[in-house]
């Protein structure tokens, strides 16, 4: 994997990337089209509920969240500019909405902690990669990922939401520091201290 | 091509790794990688990292996953039904309600200007209609308003002894004798009001008296050891005794 080669093409995102059906479509919404909304939501919703529930870890926490985030998007939509591509200003979103959420539910739930079959029921099962793989492999998949949300819950909210952006959503760093409100040069410093703390929780662990 | 030492590899790995580098860098640090194996090995350890956190990630929805889009709408169905706009426009709907409450205003505000308008033109209470009246039978007995009439049980008003009073029946009087009878309310606070003569000789000695008198405080008449306000007559009695001189 490392030996590949790509090359990355940066340039500044304006609306004419946007493309014209998104402008029309997004014209649509600040019109309060319906049906426009409702194919807004469709093609974006996968990509809100997993940020979400990646973010807070809890599957009625992300449904709630995500409605809201769309709720928010509609009603802010007007003042979109063009200055990133749609997908980056509804990571903004959620990521605000994530962190007040967040914040919020420190301040009341601190001293909640939730059993690992409760965990299970919440977010559901690991899926199986691999057909016909032996119980033993599974049950370590299972650890194994329980391990690593374990730690990617115990970095601040900032750096897991970089580190999310960044490796699960494959953000660029000017997406990242757009969707944080943060220059380049802190998503940079950000990202290497989130992977140093994870790889130090996974040693402890 | 740029060589690059393993410090300054290592300084863009991460930056490497997340094709954040320009290409030509992107170029130097591939080629240092194929040929140190530690610098790999350090590179190794980020998609470690990153294949770590792809298996601890929450796995996504299912693909019967009925998604968001009916809640969504629902709320923003909600949402705008329950705008201001949106109550406003209902409020509209039928107008007939409308003329009803546009009448029932223009009513309220016309009975309004015209109670406005009596209270701001009507005449001053006078002090012989029925309600005045009425106020004085209301109003407690030795009040300001209901005066008492002096008896034995009221210690009657006294002159204060600062003069003032003294000095206004001496300028009175001072170019003859002076006798008259005064009627006056005598208030709790020692204040005379409704200063009348009772003689028909009014002249201008008499008005001189008056003015004096009027502005003049008295000590009030107690009944116990409250002040109460008294109706009372007035006798003032100013004589000049001259005696003979010594014939030489």
């Amino acid at each position: 994997m490392a030996e590949e080669l790509s090359v990355k093409q940066v340039r500044a995102i304006t609306w004419s990337d946007v493309g014209g059906k998104e402008a029309a479509l997004i014209q649509r919404c600040i019109a309060r089209d319906e049906e426009a909304c409702a194919q807004l939501v469709s093609e974006h919703q996968r990509m809100v509920y997993q940020l979400s529930l990646n973010l807070l870890n809890d599957h009625n926490e992300a449904l709630d969240l995500s409605q809201e985030v769309f709720l928010r998007v509609f009603r802010t939509i007007h003042t979109f500019r063009g200055r990133s591509s749609l997908r980056t200003w509804i990571y903004r979103i959620v990521v605000n909405q994530a962190r007040n959420r967040q914040r919020w539910w420190r301040r009341r739930h601190r001293s909640q902690q939730v059993s690992l079959d409760q965990h299970i029921q919440d977010h559901g099962d690991l899926p199986e990669t691999t057909p016909g793989a032996s119980p033993d492999r599974l049950l370590g998949q299972k650890q194994l990922a329980e391990r690593i949300r374990t730690a990617l819950d115990g970095l601040p909210f900032d750096q897991k939401t970089a580190l999310v952006l960044r490796e699960l959503d494959g953000l660029s760093y000017e997406e990242i520091g757009y969707s944080l409100q943060i220059a380049v040069g802190t998503v940079k410093s950000r990202l290497a201290r989130a992977r140093e703390n994870l790889r130090a929780q996974l040693r402890d662990a | 091509m740029t060589v690059l030492t393993c410090a300054a590899v290592r300084k863009d790995l991460a930056a490497f790794y997340d094709d954040e580098l320009p290409i030509q860098r992107r170029i130097a640090v591939q080629a240092h990688i194929g040929n140190c194996n530690g610098c790999a090995a350090a590179l190794q350890e980020f998609f470690d990292l990153g294949s770590a956190i792809r298996t601890g990630a929450a796995p996504g929805p299912a693909d019967d996953w009925t998604g968001l889009r009916p809640g969504v709408i629902s709320r923003m169905r909600a949402e705008a039904y329950e705008s201001f706009t949106s109550r406003i426009a209902r409020m509209f709907d039928d107008m007939h309600l409308v003329w009803i409450g546009l009448a029932a205003t223009a009513g309220t505000i016309i009975c309004g200007v015209i109670v406005f308008g009596m209270l701001h033109f009507a005449s001053p209470e006078r002090d012989d209609s029925l309600a005045a009246m009425i106020a004085v039978v209301a109003a407690p007995s030795g009040s300001d308003l209901n005066p008492a009439s002096l008896d034995g049980w009221i210690q009657a008003p006294t002159v204060p002894g600062d003069g003032i009073i003294s000095a206004a029946l001496e300028q009175s009087g001072s170019e003859g004798d002076l006798s008259v009878a005064l009627a006056a309310i005598v208030t709790r606070e020692g204040r005379i009001s409704g200063l009348q003569v009772l003689a028909n000789d009014r002249g201008p000695r008499h008005q001189t008296l008056l003015r004096g008198l009027s502005g003049a405080q008295l000590e009030p008449a107690r009944d116990g050891a409250d002040p109460v306000a008294v109706n009372m007559v007035w006798v003032v009695e100013h004589m000049t005794v001259t005696g003979k001189g010594k014939r030489g």
